[in-house]
């Protein structure tokens, strides 16, 4: 009976973490979320069971079978999070093998992704650009952390520091951006901007192209754009 | 990638002898990266030659090739190979084998997502690609708070055409695996080797650690065989050892300028009686260091400090601190000889404790990021697992 109790919960065990690590790029944008382990421990509390069960050939004092069991739980329950991990990770592989680098990082970053190459394809590299404030919502528009990476070797600045905000004309672009990562929804850039041209991206559908309009935050509010504003240069400065 | 076993190969060869090949083989991968970042990042930083694809293999090569002459100049030993192979142990090795490849493989697939590793450790790597300059990566980040081990890692897979640098973090962990076994096999059977690898290499956050392309890994790879090899050099007084437990425990430097491989050290000073009053020399210096710069003591960051590692470090690591606590007590107890891994692992705890007391003097915001406590205090798993098995063994051979 405790073989097949055993027997059952390592089926279980395999399987929970293989679909676990199967179905999980990050806990941000999976869609099957499961945590095997209390399935894990379970297992391991049979295996220290059984041990302690058939443990008549060895003698050992009290303190001494407090960690033989410690030990032999430690391991039984963490060998099923390992092979699956191993197991899941490789099916994912082997089941999206002609995934591109693209469909990749979607995968962990989500659609945001197509934005930041969107970003990287319209800026000239000599260019500088001013990002939304580094503070939420605009976890990843706003951190020059994270996007001074994907736009390198750009010159990338945060609008929270005031002198930027202030001399937002110094930089060539300004980043349009909606996020509503854990606060309300804010259009960036929040104040007018005269701009050359004001690129709103399609999220899988066309951009939109809008040149001689400059850009006002209360005409977009309602409409959450994500793109980019060129800023228009006086030249007889 | 697997080049840089090579040279990795002869350095372990001149240090350990040819004669312990399994050994020098489970070291080529993590000996080989490191001589080659340190080699190339002197050539660059301080000699100027730009890095590309060609200077990085011309540096390679010379590199192998003074090694190899090095080597030759040394003499000969018969190869010890300390286990022979049976069927069930054969079945083991292709399970193993598996896993490995299949690990090795799935690596290359992913790309590098973690957000250290996108905004710091592979940023870095990208940008010495594409200017060929260490120098370029300094308004990022200071080498000396975040070395270049993993960066320049990167960097040799990406120039070399790798799509994803990940594949490094699984030849680290699986060459783990082979050092502890290989390292325990000296003194265990087959079988009881085997079980306290899988405990060794089980232990949180460890094994998840190779998909992620941190420091964290590496650093503590380092640490954990120099550990390994500190403890046999103190059973067995071969200089061999002693001089691989160094190399390797400064070899942790090079992947995060943590405190924790100076630890090693000051356990091995403490232990071995010629050097102890070296130890106290050095530990009163680094207690009066310390003292003057947190100085005045505060008793309220402190006291939260601890409620921190409570609840991050101890209550996440449970059980292992608990098996600490018995052990250290089991150990005091019955008087065990070698007591290297009980002083080391009580300095790690020291240094864990005012480690996070300083962070939290200079950061506010110190309890808001747990997951990166434990990543840098994983170490103390696997040394606690280690020293569980050296009493053991201490055990058993008192009893026979």
């Amino acid at each position: 009976m405790a073989y097949f109790i055993l027997g059952l919960f390592s089926l279980l065990a395999f399987i929970a973490n293989s679909i676990e690590y199967f179905h999980y790029p990050n806990f941000l944008y999976s869609h099957i979320r499961f945590s095997p382990l209390q399935i894990n421990a379970l297992f391991g509390i049979c295996v220290s069971v059984i041990v302690l069960i058939h443990r008549r050939s060895v003698r050992l004092s009290p303190s001494g079978l407090v960690i033989a069991l410690l030990v032999v739980y430690q391991i039984s329950s963490r060998v099923p999070d390992a092979i699956g991990m191993i197991i899941g990770k490789s099916a994912r592989v082997a089941t999206r093998l002609q995934y591109s680098e693209l469909d990749k990082m979607k995968l962990v970053w989500g659609e945001s992704v197509g934005f930041f190459n969107f970003l990287t394809r319209e800026i000239p590299e000599a260019s500088s650009v001013l990002l939304p404030p580094e503070t939420l919502p605009w976890r990843y528009t706003g951190s020059t952390q994270f996007l001074g990476p994907w736009l390198y070797p750009r010159k990338v600045r945060t609008a929270l520091e005031p002198y930027y905000r202030l001399r937002f004309d110094e930089f060539d672009f300004i980043v349009i951006s909606s996020e509503e990562d854990g606060a309300n929804v804010s259009v960036w850039p929040d104040f007018p901007v005269e701009a050359e041209q004001i690129k709103v991206y399609g999220w899988g559908v066309t951009n939109q192209t809008i040149t001689g309009k400059d850009w006002n935050p209360d005409q977009w509010r309602d409409k959450k754009p994500w793109g980019l504003i060129t800023v228009k240069k006086n030249h007889d400065e | 990638m697997l080049f840089l076993c090579l040279p990795g190969y002869l350095f372990s060869r001149l240090l350990l002898g040819n004669s312990r090949l399994v050994e020098n083989l489970a070291l080529s991968f993590p000996i080989g990266i490191q001589i080659f970042t340190l080699s190339v990042f002197v050539f660059n930083f301080v000699f100027g030659v730009q890095l590309t694809q060609v200077t990085g293999w011309a540096l390679g090569l010379s590199l192998t090739l003074l090694l190899l002459l090095v080597n030759t100049a040394k003499k000969s030993q018969k190869v010890i190979l300390t286990f022979k192979p049976t069927y069930l142990f054969a079945a083991i090795l292709i399970v193993v084998l598996l896993l490995f490849f299949s690990a090795l493989i799935s690596s290359h697939w992913f790309p590098i997502t973690d957000w250290d590793a996108v905004t710091l450790y592979d940023f870095r790597a990208k940008v010495i690609l594409r200017t060929g300059w260490i120098s370029d990566t300094l308004f990022r980040a200071r080498f000396t708070d975040y070395p270049l081990l993993t960066t320049l890692g990167h960097w040799w897979m990406r120039v070399n055409g790798s799509f994803t640098p990940l594949p490094i973090y699984q030849m680290f962990l699986w060459s783990f695996v082979l050092v502890v076994f290989s390292a325990l096999n000296k003194n265990f059977s087959k079988r009881t080797s085997l079980l306290a690898t899988l405990f060794i290499v089980l232990c949180p956050k460890l094994f998840e650690q190779s998909f992620v392309a941190y420091s964290n890994l590496p650093y503590t790879i380092y640490l954990i065989i120099g550990l390994i090899y500190f403890n046999i050099w103190f059973s067995e007084r071969n200089s061999e050892n002693l001089s691989m437990a160094l190399t390797l425990t400064l070899m942790s430097f090079w992947a995060r300028t943590f405190p924790f491989a100076a630890g090693s050290i000051l356990a091995m000073l403490y232990v071995f009686k010629p050097t102890r009053k070296l130890f106290y020399v050095i530990a009163t210096g680094g207690l009066i260091y310390f003292l003057i710069n947190t100085w005045p003591f505060n008793i309220q960051i402190f006291w939260s400090s601890l409620d921190f590692l409570k609840w991050s470090i101890l209550g996440y690591y449970f059980p292992y601190p608990l098996m600490f606590v018995l052990i250290a007590v089991y150990q005091f107890k019955n008087k065990i000889k070698n007591n290297y891994l009980l002083v080391s692992t009580t300095i790690f705890w020291l240094l864990i404790i005012l480690g996070n007391y300083y962070y939290a003097l200079s950061d506010p915001n110190y309890s808001s990021i747990p997951d990166a406590a434990q990543r840098t205090t994983m170490f103390i798993n696997p040394a606690i697992a280690l020293l569980l098995i050296s009493v053991l063994h201490e055990k058993e051979t008192a009893l026979s």
